[in-house]
């Protein structure tokens, strides 16, 4: 079902570079490279990286499905966004201390706490004011991000702070990943997934139907606020391999591709875990041969990729089969209209036909007064 | 707390129940009870309050003074014995799940929430699903049970939320519009099914807006106009002058809440 590139990035632009014969055998020995990285033969390190981001991908495929089906993917975005405040003034409290080495989960203590002000933020604009909810995450995500950059501009007045490596957070980097930071990522994302599948059922509920739910006594407003604790957990495991920017993508991408390919919500987990696993898996293994090509974007390129070729071929859901469907009932309708012209009737074709009638008329208001409200209360 | 008798029988008892958005009142003082085992309409111009009062009594709104009792209870002491149902145009029906499945919550008790369906086995994962099955059946949609809820037309949605309720064998059932956007057939259908509840005691309070089939088919009305306006015997609350009165521009109700 995946996508997969036939030649490393890379190469090709070796091969812009230099003649023919040397891309050829530069082309060959990173694709025989790439096929060993990708069957798990890269060595001890490279393997332990490998494994953490493809356990990221599935938890962040289960995770995203969730915060889709709820209307909150563009959450994710914001936390990721402002996570990178959190992320500089971690390093510069931990510089101010004399440190010099930097400390991931220092870092990811950092994100997780900007992250949470952003979605509480967020969450209370749309819960107490007459904005709508993407302009709250708009607003909030685009704003923390300009606080991150500030933040960031005064992190390179202290020493250290290149070697740090902040910038590498921001776009995701598997290269200077060592395997305790990938058995962090790992065991964040293992506990983000068992939780959301714990909560399957509720989730679920919550997201359907949420004042249904709140009448049968589901803590709603605690159940949001655990899934935006599980996207920011996903979002904090991702920073180093995926990126701060970028993680979002991981958790929408997998989403909303496995949507096309199911009607069902246990189905679209299980479709959106493969699809984060195989854009991980992808993704990073490139990055692992070809170190000047950054995992994060390889891996949302991969997840991408598998996203547009869905939406083209999808059965259902896909653009290729609705253009199908609209082309044979056109061309019913072309017949039945032909044939009344020449006086025999036709019948609607009941194949052909859409199951759905899509939503009908409101009942017709009885009454004698012009009252017209803004909507039902 | 020392209730009085009536409300401590009544199914439904709203005392003094005021309601705003934002500084705007929605509903305002309004005491109203419902009777023990009749079909009672909610009725009243948009923006009446009529899905606000539904909404405050089970606790979605905090009002701004005034109580709610089920049976003399809270509604969290009472909530098993209630079953509400929202508008239709409050769910995304592009949602993946099935009619079966969505009636499937309403069957689901207490600690069922906790079990994913891949995890249930046995007794109780059987009966649920069998719960489920019975009640699309009665609803005339046992052959769409598998069916992605977004391929529904609106009145198989809105029988589908019926039949949810249902599985909830609640006392009590608070329907906000189950009529808007059904079919003729489908109303009449409707109307059977949540009458021989009655008949067999359970309460139904329904926001309703055809006056006509509310006078005709409802034995109790609630005339609301951000207060109440009439309550009583359909045919009665509902009469011309009554309905002229909470439909005026300058009615009482309007009035206060301008």
């Amino acid at each position: 079902m995946l996508d997969v590139p036939r030649w490393p990035l890379a190469s090709l632009a070796n091969a812009a570079m230099t003649d023919g014969t040397a891309a050829g055998q530069d082309g060959a020995a990173l694709l025989q490279a790439w096929a060993r990285v990708l069957t798990f033969g890269g060595g001890y390190n490279t393997n332990v990286v490998l494994m953490g981001t493809i356990l990221l991908g599935i938890s962040a495929g289960a995770v995203g499905s969730f915060a889709m089906l709820k209307g909150r993917a563009l959450v994710a975005d914001a936390i990721s966004h402002a996570s990178l405040v959190g992320v500089a003034l971690a390093f510069l409290l931990h510089a101010a201390l004399g440190q010099e080495e930097r400390s991931m989960p220092l870092l990811m203590l950092g994100a997780a706490l900007s992250g949470a002000c952003a979605v509480a933020s967020i969450e209370w604009i749309a819960r107490n004011t007459r904005l709508s909810p993407e302009t709250a995450v708009a607003t909030i995500s685009s704003a923390s991000f300009g606080a991150g950059i500030v933040a960031l501009s005064a992190t390179r007045r202290v020493s250290g702070a290149d070697r740090a490596g902040l910038d590498e957070l921001i776009f995701g980097s598997t290269a200077s990943m060592t395997s305790a930071d990938a058995a962090l990522m790992a065991v964040l994302a293992t506990t983000a997934l068992g939780a959301t599948l714990a909560l399957y059922k509720v989730l679920t509920a919550v997201a359907f139907n949420e004042r249904f739910a709140r009448s049968r006594g589901l803590p709603v407003q605690l159940l949001d606020a655990v899934l935006a604790a599980l996207v920011g957990a996903v979002a904090m495991a991702g920073l180093q391999a995926v990126g701060m920017l970028l993680v979002a993508a991981l958790l929408v991408a997998p989403a909303a591709t496995a949507r096309l390919w199911t009607t069902r919500v246990a189905p679209m987990v299980v479709v959106a875990a493969a699809a984060g696993a195989g854009a991980a898996w992808v993704g990073a293994s490139i990055s692992a041969v070809t170190p000047s090509a950054p995992a994060g974007p390889l891996i949302i390129l991969s997840a991408a990729a598998t996203f547009l070729v869905s939406l083209l071929v999808a059965p259902e859901r896909g653009v290729l089969s609705g253009w199908l469907r609209h082309r044979r009932l056109a061309a019913a309708a072309r017949r039945a209209a032909a044939e009344a012209a020449s006086g025999a009737t036709s019948p609607a074709p009941s194949s052909t036909a859409p199951i759905s009638t899509g939503p009908s008329s409101t009942a017709p208001i009885s009454t004698v007064a012009p009252h017209t409200g803004p909507g039902r209360t | 707390m020392i209730l009085r008798s009536r409300e401590a029988l009544a199914p439904l008892a709203l005392r003094s129940l005021s309601v705003g958005y934002r500084g705007v009142p929605a509903l305002w003082d309004v005491s109203w009870e419902a009777r023990e085992g009749a079909l009672t309409a909610i009725v009243g111009p948009n923006g009446a309050g009529k899905s606000t009062l539904l909404n405050a009594a089970i606790g979605a709104l905090r009002p701004l003074a005034g109580e709610t009792f089920f049976w003399g209870q809270s509604f969290a002491d009472a909530r098993s014995r209630v079953a509400y149902v929202p508008q239709r145009e409050s769910v995304d029906w592009d949602f993946p799940v099935t009619a079966l499945e969505v009636v499937e919550m309403g069957a689901a008790r207490r600690f069922d929430w906790l079990l994913p369906a891949w995890a249930r086995r046995g007794e109780a994962h059987r009966r649920h699903r069998m719960e489920a099955h019975s009640c699309l059946d009665e609803l005339g949609l046992g052959a769409f049970a598998d069916r992605p809820i977004g391929q529904l037309s609106g009145g198989q949605q809105q029988r589908v939320f019926l039949a949810r309720a249902l599985a909830q064998q609640a006392d009590l059932l608070l329907l906000d519009e189950p009529f808007a956007g059904v079919d003729a057939e489908t109303e009449d259908a409707l109307f059977q099914r949540l009458r021989r509840l009655c008949s067999e005691g359970t309460t139904v309070v329904a926001v309703h807006h055809d006056l006509d089939t509310a006078r005709s088919r409802f034995d109790d009305a609630l005339l609301l106009a951000g207060s109440v306006v009439a309550t009583g015997p359909a045919r009665e609350a509902l009469s011309e002058d009554n309905v002229r009165r909470a439909f005026a521009p300058t009615s009482p109700a309007a009035h206060q809440l301008a």
